[in-house]
């Protein structure tokens, strides 16, 4: 079966069903590593994953045959991905309390053993570790260079920044990540 | 003596996207900055372990596959047929196997060739009888 990009378009407009299936199916990974490393949990993988497809599948229609389907999912991944942490945070505030009657600060303050725990950490985890904590545009940047082999110009594109700033920021996000894997051991011995 | 060199310039020499001319400064400043070799040294491990595809396995989870059954069901839901339609087509279905024996009794396509041409001389009432017998048969054949 055709499933290059304008093989699934041309389908699309004959049976729509069979058309988003093969679309689901070609870009589905794609979607979910950036947003599991960028959300840095399945939970929030899954919900940003599925806004992305709603907002795919809710413009084909207006989508031109000639242009490849990549550049504008990666766009959309890119921009659901930035907006859902911002309204995310939005939503969240460390006074917040849970369940127990505990905030939020509480349960950050109380986990006194994190330290000890970090140091079993391999190069996967301290790495992904590492990029989680890094600040969105950062960790964006981060992903889209390394796990997606993105040149310069095509992240400005991606992200709608300037080329100035995706040097920047993948130089802060380096530097970040070098100092937290260092403090996790990775490289030594 | 603590080095003044901007140590950004050593993550471009590394990514390939430093102007010639800073690349040959800082070459030149590496030879004599054992501070800048290790830090250069610490970046090369890190950008081997940022390049590593293995560090970024994911397992796809089974949600994904229900999360996809639920956008097909809102963006393109496959029309399912009412009782209505299922119940006519078993009928029609049966008509049709029920006729089946007429494909291999000899003779039946033969006189309806026969009436068909006969009902064209015949008289009117003949005639609609005749066409009744022919719809009959079809049906049975199903065809």
């Amino acid at each position: 079966m055709d499933s290059s990009d304008a093989g699934i378009l041309k389908i699309y407009k004959k049976n729509k069903h069979q058309g988003l299936d093969l679309l689901y199916e070609r870009y589905k990974k794609y979607v979910y590593t950036i947003a599991y490393h960028y959300a840095g949990n399945r939970e929030d993988a899954l919900d940003l994953t599925q806004e992305v497809f709603i907002s795919i599948f809710k413009s084909l229609d207006n989508f031109k045959v000639e242009f490849s389907l990549l550049p504008w999912v990666k766009r959309i991944t890119v921009n659901k991905s930035l907006n859902f942490l911002r309204d995310k945070k939005e939503t969240l505030s460390l006074d917040q309390t849970n369940e127990n009657g505990s905030s939020i600060q509480d349960t950050i303050r109380s986990s006194e053993d994190t330290e000890s725990q970090l140091i079993y950490l391999d190069t996967k985890q301290s790495l992904h570790k590492s990029i989680k904590s890094l600040p969105p545009k950062e960790r964006m940047v981060i992903i889209l260079r390394h796990m997606k082999g993105l040149k310069y110009d095509e992240i400005a594109k991606t992200m709608d920044i300037p080329l100035g700033t995706v040097r920047t920021l993948l130089h802060r996000g380096r530097k970040n990540i070098k100092a937290s894997m260092k403090e996790d051991g990775i490289w030594e011995g | 003596m603590e080095c003044k060199l901007d140590v950004t310039l050593l993550q471009d020499l590394l990514e390939g996207v430093i102007d010639p001319i800073e690349k040959l400064f800082v070459e030149e400043h590496l030879k004599t900055c054992k501070q800048c070799r290790k830090e250069l040294a610490e970046l090369k491990l890190l950008f081997w372990d940022l390049n590593d595809k293995a560090n970024y396995d994911t397992s796809l989870p089974t949600e994904l596959e229900h999360i996809k059954g639920a956008l097909l069901e809102e963006f393109a839901a496959i029309p399912t047929k009412n009782t209505t339609a299922i119940v006519l087509d078993v009928h029609r279905k049966n008509a049709r196997s029920a006729g089946m024996f007429l494909d291999y009794m000899p003779g039946v396509k033969a006189s309806n060739e026969l009436v068909k041409k006969g009902v064209r001389t015949a008289p009117s009432a003949l005639g609609k009888v005749s066409k009744a017998l022919v719809k009959g048969t079809r049906l049975l054949l199903a065809e």
